[in-house]
């Protein structure tokens, strides 16, 4: 198979698989950010968030942290088993470079989320 | 000559055209051709020395709405809109300090009494008559009419009607709105034309914002997002549970042990564990004195002092358009009904299709019982925290019938989106079971 060949090939996989799976499915889903808690001196920030019961447990990610604020997200694989549509809250711990302080915390869209 | 022609005749010389309003003159046109107003530019103010005037003649005209429109004032004069002859001589004789007789509209005689005192206080006071055709009867009629369609009529909802109002010296409705969309516009052009309205654009100052899916307050509605005791969830139909008693229904897993519910914006209310939910740790229980497995629900009685209203909130998961909820379903659901869920993560989703009903299923490691279900949908799938939703159809007018309570859902992978390899599914519990299972009916208008 030339390069051309194997490029449309691989184009029409992607394709078929997008139509079969969904559009956008990179396996993990971004969580809602219920809020979040932290022990004074320590780097380790605790983030509250939502997911079903069967939902695999999440990972709290840093994405950005500066003077004014740290930005946070949580993924987790979503069940594709039969679930109770609620949210749970749960919990995931990211470890920073220094203690929050008077940091605010952000989710991944840049909106604050509080402490709890 | 008779009264009645003299009083003619005297309208007729003291008539005036149409005072040229400062929003009139300078009004502009939306390309609909409707005519924009700014909020300040509604309403003159009335210079105080004609204030009592004014108000004593438009008691006048209230008390004999249909041979009057309203009083205001215009150029330092009072200014009374007449539509009949027996207005004119009603009018010319409270000029001359007489009132003919009793107003027609007034059972209790007050207003004839009001009348009857002001005599001297507007007797030689400027007063202006101007022949109009439309009625007060008919321009308050029309006032109403508007306030009725807003939220009925799927064209006009997005657009935000909060108020509407008369403008009293051009006869106009005033429709204030948070946002004038094109079909907005061309629907009002349609019912109404382009000169009996006049449309102003702007927030509404009591905080329609702020209300919706995701800060709903009382009355609550269904389809808000809700903290209920297992977590975050969805409310579904308000409901009468008995005279002056209202409540609220959602899934019963969100608050398996009973509890305290809340919107985002205010505390709702409570759920009585075990009477008025039916959820356990083995999944579907029977309610107190009952026989038969009804599905996965729960009864929210709203807190004293507080009331749900007959309206869910239909469209995205922030959305703040309501509609009326008109019946519940006339019969339970059957395979091959279409619906809706109206989730406050997912916002609606229409386009399912009944495959399963009364039907046990093993979800989240509990047994429900007696469930409908739909299955293989492409298309967005629910998301946690959609439980306890509105399930419904929609009517031809946008309002809803009331179907069900949704429950759970699968497929769609990570992004809540079901292809062909993981088409969603939903489960929900037919509202007809929460009428048999629960005290009282679905509140519906």
């Amino acid at each position: 198979m030339n390069r051309r060949g194997a490029f449309a090939s691989a184009l029409a996989c992607a394709v078929a698989v997008t139509s079969l799976a969904g559009c956008g499915d990179s396996g993990l889903t971004s969580a809602e950010l219920f809020g979040y808690q932290t022990v004074p001196e320590s780097n380790q920030i605790t983030v509250v968030y939502g997911a079903r019961p069967g939902d695999k447990p999440g990972t709290a990610e840093v994405l950005e942290q500066g003077p004014a604020h740290v930005k946070v997200r949580v993924r987790y694989e979503r069940s594709n088993q039969p679930q109770d549509d609620m949210l749970l809250r749960k919990q995931a711990v990211a470890t920073l470079l220094a203690p929050l302080g008077e940091r605010k915390v952000l989710n991944e869209a840049g909106v604050e989320i509080p402490r709890q | 000559m008779t009264v009645t022609a003299v009083c003619a005749a005297l309208v007729a010389t003291t008539a005036v055209t149409a005072p040229a309003h400062a929003a009139e003159a300078g009004a502009n046109r939306h390309s609909s051709g409707l005519i924009l107003l700014n909020a300040e530019n509604v309403h003159s103010i009335i210079p105080e020395a004609l204030r009592d005037a004014v108000g004593v003649y438009d008691l006048l005209a209230e008390a004999n709405p249909d041979d009057f429109g309203y009083a205001y004032a215009s150029g330092g004069s009072v200014v009374v809109d007449v539509t009949t002859d027996a207005g004119a001589a009603r009018l010319d004789a409270m000029r001359q300090g007489k009132a003919l007789d009793t107003p027609a509209h007034d059972p209790m005689g007050k207003a004839a009494q009001a009348i009857a005192d002001s005599q001297a206080s507007v007797a030689g006071m400027p007063v202006v008559a101007r022949r109009v055709s439309a009625s007060r009867t008919v321009i308050e009629r029309f006032k109403h009419e508007l306030a009725d369609v807003a939220y009925a009529d799927p064209a006009l909802a997005p657009a935000g009607i909060w108020q509407t109002e008369v403008q009293r010296d051009t006869g106009r409705v005033v429709v204030r709105l948070v946002k004038l969309t094109e079909a907005a516009a061309a629907r009002i052009v349609e019912l109404y034309g382009t000169e009996q309205v006049a449309v102003v654009e702007q927030a509404n100052p009591d905080g329609n914002d702020d209300v919706g899916r995701l800060d709903d307050g009382w009355p609550f509605y269904g389809g808000a997002r809700i903290n209920a005791p297992a977590g975050s969830c969805t409310d579904a139909f308000s409901w009468n549970i008995s005279s002056g008693v209202h409540g609220m229904l959602t899934a019963g897993h969100c608050a398996p042990n009973g509890g305290s519910v809340s919107t985002l914006h205010e505390y709702l209310g409570s759920i009585t564990s075990g009477s008025r939910e039916n959820y356990s740790s083995s999944g579907t229980v029977f309610l107190p004195g009952q026989t038969v497995y009804r599905g996965d629900m729960a009864l929210a009685q709203v807190t004293s002092g507080k009331t749900s209203a007959a309206r869910i909130y239909r469209g995205v998961y922030n959305s703040t358009w309501s509609v009326s909820v008109r019946s519940m379903w006339s019969r339970r659901a059957q395979r091959g009904d279409q619906y809706c869920t109206g989730g406050s993560y997912s916002g609606e989703i229409c386009g399912w299709k009944v495959d399963f009903v009364s039907i046990d299923r093993y979800i989240s490691g509990k047994w429900k019982r007696n469930i409908v279900v739909s299955y293989y949908r492409q298309g967005w799938c629910t998301r946690g925290g959609d439980s306890g939703g509105a399930v419904y159809t929609v009517n031809s007018d946008g309002n809803v019938a009331a179907k069900g309570i949704h429950n759970a859902t699968y497929g769609g992978g990570s992004d809540a989106y079901g292809g062909a390899l993981d088409p969603c599914s939903e489960v929900f519990t037919d509202i007809w079971d929460a009428y048999y299972g629960f005290p009282g009916t679905l509140k519906t208008q």
